[in-house]
């Protein structure tokens, strides 16, 4: 199975719809309306110090109704979900709830998800971790493996197939 | 009775950040705790969510289902 099958659900895809849109709809007009542009989520935020997302940013533009500017823009696929600007908000407005509600929009719309992001999602399909084991170099300058270094072996989802249907499960039936 | 402690290591500790799990390893027992390394481990597939918020329910839920 790839991320593929899982972003192309085929029927239900109405009924997501428009659940994700009563979503944003509550954020766009309920809760956005008590930002006022302090900036301080987007002071905290890690994408924006590499990847320049500036959250409060996103909220106002959201506020604007400008939805399908920002669901076309790859920008919010760089926020990395460490939920700083939900902590950091005086007004609770959790701009990274937003991101979330139009990153699910993006996908339901077909849009293709970028290429990272992807190997990412497929990692998780596959094994069950975002990554498969890396080498590191200590401070020796030796280049080791994780049971090189007296670690135990990892386990990882003993039966895939299995695995990969209860995922396929959730996303077909419920949304 | 020595206390038990299912570790979650996440995804980035067991793959990557190796220092974190090795100092767990160390001190933890030490603490009159003993750790025990969950069958059939997966991180909780938090990229998911951006595909759809639910998905990533299955990951949570799994290693209680499979027995």
């Amino acid at each position: 199975m790839s991320i593929i099958d899982l972003t192309s659900m085929g029927e239900p895809q109405t009924d997501l719809k428009k659940e994700l849109n009563d979503r944003l709809t509550k954020l766009q007009d309920e809760i956005s309306d008590y930002c006022f542009q302090c900036a301080k989520c987007t002071s905290g935020c890690e994408a924006h110090k590499l990847l320049e997302l500036e959250p409060h940013k996103i909220v106002a533009l959201l506020k604007r109704g400008l939805i399908n500017e920002l669901v076309n823009s790859d920008v919010i696929w760089t926020c990395m979900t460490c939920l700083k600007c939900r902590e950091r908000c005086p007004q609770r407005v959790a701009p990274v709830e937003i991101l979330f509600a139009l990153k699910n929009i993006a996908v339901a719309s077909g849009k293709q998800i970028p290429g990272k992001y992807t190997g990412m999602l497929q990692s998780i399909l596959s094994m069950g971790l975002i990554q498969d084991i890396q080498q590191i170099t200590t401070h020796t300058n030796k280049t080791l493996k994780r049971d090189e270094l007296g670690l135990p072996p990892l386990s990882k989802p003993i039966d895939v197939a299995k695995f990969q249907a209860g995922i396929m499960k959730i996303a077909m039936e419920k949304v | 009775m020595k206390k038990k402690y299912a570790l979650f290591p996440g995804c980035l500790m067991p793959t990557e950040q190796y220092a974190y799990e090795l100092s767990i390893r160390e001190t933890i027992p030490l603490l009159g705790v003993e750790l025990v390394d969950v069958e059939g481990f997966s991180c909780c597939g938090e990229p998911m969510k951006s595909v759809n918020q639910l998905l990533t329910v299955y990951p949570f839920c799994k290693e209680s289902s499979d027995r």
